[in-house]
């Protein structure tokens, strides 16, 4: 459905060029919920607005291609790619609270897409977006009212409610419960699961949160510093895990049930700017070898679609992706 | 009484309290000053000294100054400004026409400036970085730095060599005029100047507020937002962005009025517009205290009913502060 292939995304700085995407190579199937996890620099909010084509100024795609069923959508010209936004893909935004325009009503900005898209007039546009607030659980006292006057929880279903008015094949949600307290949160996960199910689309779950997203996700692909560390199921991630880097943050979850503490993962995260040669996790892994120096991402494939990025596993079945 | 309502009049009530405040600060202002309009007589041979005394007596300069503040209070509230020391007239037959042609200056030259400073703010801002953002921002900020004297004096130089506009004044000294139309003509042609001068002043202003505030509502996440829904450049830019932008551009713009009225003494006394400012100008010269304090009071609720009228504007246009 989604095939991302060899994907390079640069940002110019003042102090130079900046690689944030790196040996990205991952197929996302039609109606499946895929998490992508990183912490800060990691490059996930990159991968998502490169999706949806909305990279900063100063960012460009150097090299890959990304298929949504079969087209390239990095060539779309861009009255093309605008056609795209929000039509069949759209987006759920990080730190929500802030994602709604402070001057325009509820139902207005939940109707807007229809009409930026010409799909049908101001009356059922609006018809429409009250039918899908509805939906989301916003009855009709929050129609007519400004964001400032609704909970963050509820601003954040309005922004789903937009998202989905579209009725797009998919939709990227980057840290959708960010700023939400946790009941909240999980009111909302279950709003995006249901969803998923029902109205059969494919989400992009990004989070830094792992066991928020491994809650989620039915794949989950784990970057850092703008690579990819380990991509697989919920269960070969959560239960197989080869990367030391997922093991740390497998072992740094805190457990009720567990005896044993949390385990932070040494040392600081990458700095993207002046990244360290071969493997990006070198310098905090535990078993790190020298030879981890001159890693060149290619992965190790177990069973399936199961693939690990770490110069320890290299050399068994090699291919660049499947 | 509706939530508007409530709200109104308490900022109305607010609005009397600083007129009052400013009214007081008024009196004493110009009392500060060295030296008083009865020494300014004492230059003229052609007064005696018991003649200069009963003119103090009249205009009540004898009395302790507490007495002359109630009085003055007491005069302004009934809307008597009192006799101008130096024009021997009453001050609101001098100040009233003086303001009067101020604002045939004052009102063209803002609203030129705020619509040309929103265009070329908006044209910045959207380029923001690039070579024709550099150009407008350093063009604004330069034209933002020149002093109006200097600016004005620049424009008299240049009309006096190529004989293009009269450099100073509101009319031809002593025309009669044939029609309305040629008095009309006349006064446009003494208008160009001092109002090119001003409206370039503000305008670089406008610029630079109307660019940065957009720059700032750009960087918004329901600007990336709207983006995201597929909303073209000039939709996002007009229906999302300009409006957000020029929220924090109405409160700079009543605020700055006060500035605006300093500019136009400038400008007004270097193309000697008889304007309000121009008057200021002569009355300080002069210690014309009755003339200052009524031109300061004018001046004072000029600004207080702008910063009313911002923020019933403000109430309006943005729901956040609505009925509060």
């Amino acid at each position: 459905m989604i095939e991302i292939e060899d994907l390079t995304v640069i940002y110019r700085t003042r102090e130079g060029k900046i690689r944030a995407l790196e040996n990205i190579n991952v197929d996302i199937k039609s109606n499946e919920i895929f998490g992508i996890v990183g912490e800060s620099g990691s490059g996930k909010t990159t991968l998502a607005m490169t999706i949806m084509g909305l990279l900063p100024r100063n960012g460009y795609v150097e090299s890959g291609s990304i298929k949504v069923d079969g087209d390239d959508i990095l060539k779309l010209k861009p009255e093309m790619a605008r056609m795209v936004r929000g039509k069949v893909i759209s987006l759920v935004f990080q730190g929500a609270m802030n994602s709604l325009n402070p001057l325009l009503k509820i139902e207005d900005q939940v109707a807007e897409p229809l009409l930026i898209h010409r799909s049908t007039n101001r009356g059922e546009a609006l018809r429409r977006a009250r039918e899908t607030l509805e939906l989301m659980g916003l009855d009709s006292f929050t129609w007519k009212k400004y964001p400032h006057e609704l909970s963050g929880g509820m601003k954040q279903r309005a922004v789903i409610a937009t998202a989905m008015i579209m009725k797009p094949s998919i939709i990227i949600a980057d840290e959708p419960s960010t700023a939400l307290d946790v009941i909240t949160q999980a009111q909302l996960m279950n709003i995006l699961k249901e969803l998923q199910k029902m109205a059969r689309i494919t989400i992009i779950f990004i989070s830094h949160d792992f066991p928020l997203v491994s809650e989620m996700a039915d794949r989950i692909m784990i970057l850092y510093g703008g690579k990819p560390s380990e991509i697989g199921s919920n269960r070969q991630i959560l239960s197989e895990a080869g990367h030391p880097y997922t093991k740390g943050l497998i072992n740094s979850v805190p457990m009720i049930s567990a005896r044993s503490k949390p385990e932070a993962i040494p040392g600081e995260p990458v700095n993207i700017k002046n990244p360290p040669a071969g493997c990006r996790f070198k310098p905090r892994c535990k078993m790190a070898l020298d030879s981890c120096g001159s890693y060149d991402y290619s992965p190790k494939i177990i069973e399936g679609d199961h693939m690990i990025f770490c110069k320890m596993f290299e050399g068994g079945k090699d291919g660049r992706s499947t | 009484m509706n939530e508007f309502q409530k709200y109104l009049s308490k900022r109305v009530l607010f609005a009397i309290v600083s007129v009052l405040v400013i009214i007081s600060f008024d009196f004493f202002l110009f009392r500060l000053m060295p030296g008083n309009p009865i020494l300014i007589d004492y230059r003229s041979p052609a007064l005696t000294r018991q003649q200069i005394e009963a003119l103090s007596k009249q205009f009540g300069l004898n009395l302790p100054i507490w007495e002359q503040y109630v009085l003055f209070m007491k005069n302004t509230f009934e809307g008597n400004f009192g006799i101008s020391i130096f024009y021997k007239q009453s001050v609101s037959s001098v100040l009233f026409p003086a303001l009067y042609n101020s604002l045939i200056l004052l009102l063209p030259a803002t609203i030129i400036a705020i619509f040309l400073g929103i265009f070329t703010g908006k044209f910045a801002a959207w380029r923001r970085g690039s070579a024709s953002d550099g150009v407008v921002t350093g063009t604004s900020m330069a034209i933002y730095s020149i002093p109006t004297f200097w600016l004005g004096g620049i424009f008299i130089l240049i009309a006096i060599k190529t004989h293009a506009f009269p450099v100073s004044g509101m009319y031809v000294t002593g025309a009669v005029y044939s029609s309305v139309f040629a008095q009309l003509s006349d006064l446009l042609d003494h208008l160009v100047l001092p109002l090119a001068t001003l409206t370039l002043v503000l305008f670089g202003q406008f610029t630079i507020i109307m660019r940065n505030s957009l720059i700032d509502v750009l960087q918004e996440d329901y600007i990336n937002f709207a983006k995201s829904k597929g909303a073209s450049d000039r939709y996002i830019l007009n229906k999302h962005a300009v409006p957000n932008a020029e929220l924090p551009m109405i409160s700079i713009i009543a605020v700055n009025l006060g500035l605006t009225v300093g500019g136009a003494i400038l400008t007004e006394v270097v193309f000697s517009w008889p304007g309000i400012g121009f008057l200021i100008y002569s009355a300080i010269n002069a210690r014309d205290y009755p003339i200052l304090q009524a031109a300061f009071v004018i001046i004072a609720i000029v600004i207080v009913l702008a910063n009313i009228i911002a923020d019933i504007l403000y109430s309006y246009l943005d729901p956040r502060i609505r009925y509060q």
